[in-house]
């Protein structure tokens, strides 16, 4: 984690249920003319700052800007009151989010609640089940196709051991050009985040879904298990 | 020609389309959704069953009676049907995706008028989206002396749904079925029932007396798809000048037989008015922590590390809840009995001058006196992985049942590598063994072991005597059989009687034309 990073988490841990996360990402002057925003929502997991610099690389060259983002507190998911009324407020936005599982549950309700448009579910777990592999399920509509396969691509090329499964909703989607490929390096979280921020901002390139297996030489990269990132518009 | 991701059962192309044109003439464009952006979040289950299997076809939101009138002409129509929900927040047991594919779910989250709240008989009236938060926040802005009753899912659920699926709550009205009192229910063909007293015009005792003349029909509008109910009235209760929340914990796991025995009298002569939580330890620790922060094996936590684990969090095996309340001479005489016999038990008794804001407490606290709480949540943490289905067994409120139970659910959990995180609520002569099945669905293994594990307990629990109060999506056909071919039969008479195209929630409890 860089240090700049490391003070964002930090100050953002006072204050109450919802803080806001430092803007100022460099896209946000390019991204203006096509008018996309993209909102991240993160909640104190391991992974964050690794998602969120996947979410910034991801966005560069879209032409989407990066909003200030929401870092929700750790902890008794009462604590969520005051999300939907600040997620109504970003009506017309699209927010690329990484959560644990027992405030995602609220915040699905949230979304569907709100009209919300999901374009791709992911759960991303780690666990003594899992031995030294990490595993993800992706939901994705047309939109975020192939998301499985490009993380499948990018984490086999960093060595890791994985089992990814994407279920496709609605239609087949004919490829739409060169296979994306993304840095392995970054981890499961970063390249996520990287991936779900171009479906955000409209600049995926979609492949086919699928499922993979790999028996890499890397451990996992991470400890953080019961993960779930989404992309939506509001 | 319009794309469309999943069609209806037997249903052409062209029809389905020309169904989607006269549903958006009656609700309008907005509130009919085909898209997979939207029908994606329908899908989202938490039980062990591939999504593919529960897609809906497409979403309409109406916003009034007349609105669904015109919608089912519609469905006749066409033969397309209709799954319905009210806030679709029944999380472990599907969510709000239909039991079969290509259902047009019918959304009610938009019918949310409370129609009225009575404080001096102590009744609501209320449509199929009210969410127990809004009626909370109605009530205490306008300082009623009144308490909801809500399940655990609380303030995001509603009392219609829940009661609908015979759902529980924790104050002494949290029996919602029992409380109910009258409902507003369209039938397949459009007609309009009121039962109760209801169906008498410019009644007035439609909310205070559940029987009206003739057979008792409400309980055939619960846990079925005979009708949609539109209204609900339900009892609620008077503020309590005296509330006594406690807790009590005890250190073996087989203390769990006097606790019933003990728990069982006072229940039955109302000494405890407010239903009995008997939490086994592993389910709190799993409320508050991830379970590979705490133990690094797969398989079955094996009871030693459980227990443990428990022991070092401070909490007990079993860790009872509940609550007196009424005036301060009721409470005092109440207390005396229970405070002697939990004493005599062994047990650590827990009052709030004795925890103060200790978290645990106060929101089991919250929960029992009707406040909206989404802690349970941290349940879903344990595991990781999204997936969650509660199996339900009834059992009889004695000790010995509670062992044999036990017994049973661990030898099968054991098998497919599941924890026991599980709780049994005393109700009057009943008890709910309510035990999570927490299971990852990021892998595909797991999630078979999930549905395995919970096909073989309820087959297991069967052949034992013993049924399942409510249950999955992915499970409704086989709960069903284990009531038996007469059960069924009956039910398939009154559904091809009241529905005979069966555009009505299809497949809901396993009822079918």
């Amino acid at each position: 984690m860089s240090a700049s990073r490391r003070a964002v988490l930090k100050w953002a841990v006072a204050g109450s249920g919802l803080v806001a996360l430092s803007g100022g990402w460099p896209t946000l002057a390019a991204a203006a003319a096509k008018g996309l925003e993209i909102v991240p929502l993160v909640g104190r997991s391991g992974v964050d700052a690794s998602f969120l610099d996947g979410i910034r690389t991801g966005l560069v060259g879209t032409g989407a800007a990066l909003s200030q983002g929401i870092l929700l507190q750790p902890g008794d998911p009462s604590a969520l009151e005051d999300l939907e009324q600040r997620l109504s407020s970003l009506r017309g936005r699209r927010v690329v989010g990484l959560l644990d599982e027992g405030r995602q549950a609220i915040v699905d309700e949230m979304l569907r609640d709100l009209g919300a448009k999901v374009m791709c579910t992911g759960r991303h777990s780690a666990g003594p089940h899992t031995g030294s592999s990490t595993n993800h399920r992706f939901a994705t509509t047309p939109c975020a196709r192939g998301i499985g396969s490009v993380l499948a691509g990018a984490l086999a090329s960093a060595s890791e051991s994985f089992a990814i499964h994407e279920t496709a909703f609605g239609a087949d989607v004919p490829p739409g050009g060169a296979p994306v490929r993304l840095d392995g390096s970054r981890g499961w979280a970063g390249i996520t985040g990287q991936a779900l921020a171009r479906v955000a901002a409209d600049a995926w390139i979609p492949g086919p879904a699928g499922h993979y297996r790999h028996l890499g030489l890397v451990a996992r990269t991470t400890a953080d298990h019961g993960l779930v990132t989404f992309a939506a518009q509001l | 020609m319009q794309d469309v991701t999943v069609l209806p059962h037997g249903v052409s192309k062209g029809n389905f389309l020309k169904a989607i044109t006269e549903f958006r003439e009656i609700v309008g464009p907005e509130y009919v959704k085909t898209d997979d952006e939207h029908i994606i979040q329908y899908t989202k289950i938490m039980v062990p069953d591939d999504e593919a299997k529960h897609t809906p076809s497409g979403i309409l939101a109406p916003a009034s009676v007349e609105e669904i009138q015109r919608i089912l002409a519609v469905c006749n129509k066409y033969k397309v049907p209709v799954w319905t929900i009210s806030t679709g927040r029944n999380l472990g047991y599907g969510s709000a995706a239909p039991a079969t594919r290509g259902q047009m779910v019918l959304d009610l989250r938009r019918m949310n008028k409370i129609i009225e709240v009575d404080a001096e008989l102590c009744y609501a009236l209320v449509e199929p989206g009210v969410t127990y938060k809004q009626l909370y926040d109605y009530i205490h802005e306008r300082n009623l002396p009144l308490w909801l009753s809500m399940p655990l899912p609380s303030a995001i659920a509603g009392p219609v749904g829940n009661t609908l699926d015979r759902g529980v709550g924790y104050t002494p009205y949290g029996e919602h079925f029992l409380f109910s009192c009258g409902m507003e229910v369209i039938l397949a063909n459009g007609e309009l029932l009121r039962t109760g007293m209801g169906g008498i015009p410019n009644s007035n005792t439609w909310q205070v007396f559940k029987w009206g003349y003739g057979p008792y029909l409400d309980g055939i509008f619960t846990q079925s798809n005979f009708g949609i109910v539109t209204k609900m009235g339900f009892w609620l209760m008077p503020k309590p000048p005296v509330y006594k929340p406690f807790g009590v914990q005890f250190d073996n796991e087989a203390d769990i037989v006097k606790i019933i025995d003990t728990i069982r009298p006072l229940r039955i002569a109302n000494v405890i008015p407010s239903p009995v939580w008997v939490s086994h330890g592993l389910w709190d620790v799993a409320v508050m922590n991830k379970r590979a922060d705490v133990y690094g094996k797969p398989g079955r936590m094996p009871d030693d590390v459980a227990e443990a684990l428990i022991r070092k969090q401070g909490i007990g095996i079993w860790n009872v809840f509940t609550a007196l309340m009424g005036t301060e001479e009721q409470v005092a005489v109440n207390w005396k009995m229970v405070e002697g016999a939990f004493k005599a038990l062994g047990g650590k008794i827990l009052v709030e001058e004795d925890v103060g804001d200790d978290p645990v407490f106060q929101y089991r606290k919250s929960m029992f006196s009707g406040t909206p709480t989404l802690r349970e949540f941290g349940m879903y943490n344990w595991r990781g992985g999204g997936g969650s289905q509660w199996f339900a067994p009834v059992a009889q409120a004695r000790g010995s049942e509670t062992l044999k139970q036990m017994k049973m659910c661990k030898q099968t959990l054991d098998e497919y590598g599941i924890d026991y995180t599980a709780v049994f609520i005393v109700g009057w002569r009943d008890m709910h063994h309510v035990v999570d099945l927490l299971y990852d669905r990021t892998d595909p293994e797991e999630m078979r072991k999930a549905h395995d594990c919970y096909a073989k307990l309820l087959r297991q629990f069967a052949a034992e005597g013993y049924g399942i109060y409510r249950t999955s999506i992915a499970f409704m056909d086989e709960v069903a059989d284990t009531f038996g071919p007469v059960k069924k039969d009956v039910n398939r008479r009154i559904k091809r009687a009241l529905d005979p195209n069966g555009i009505l929630s299809p497949g809901k409890s396993g009822i079918h034309i």
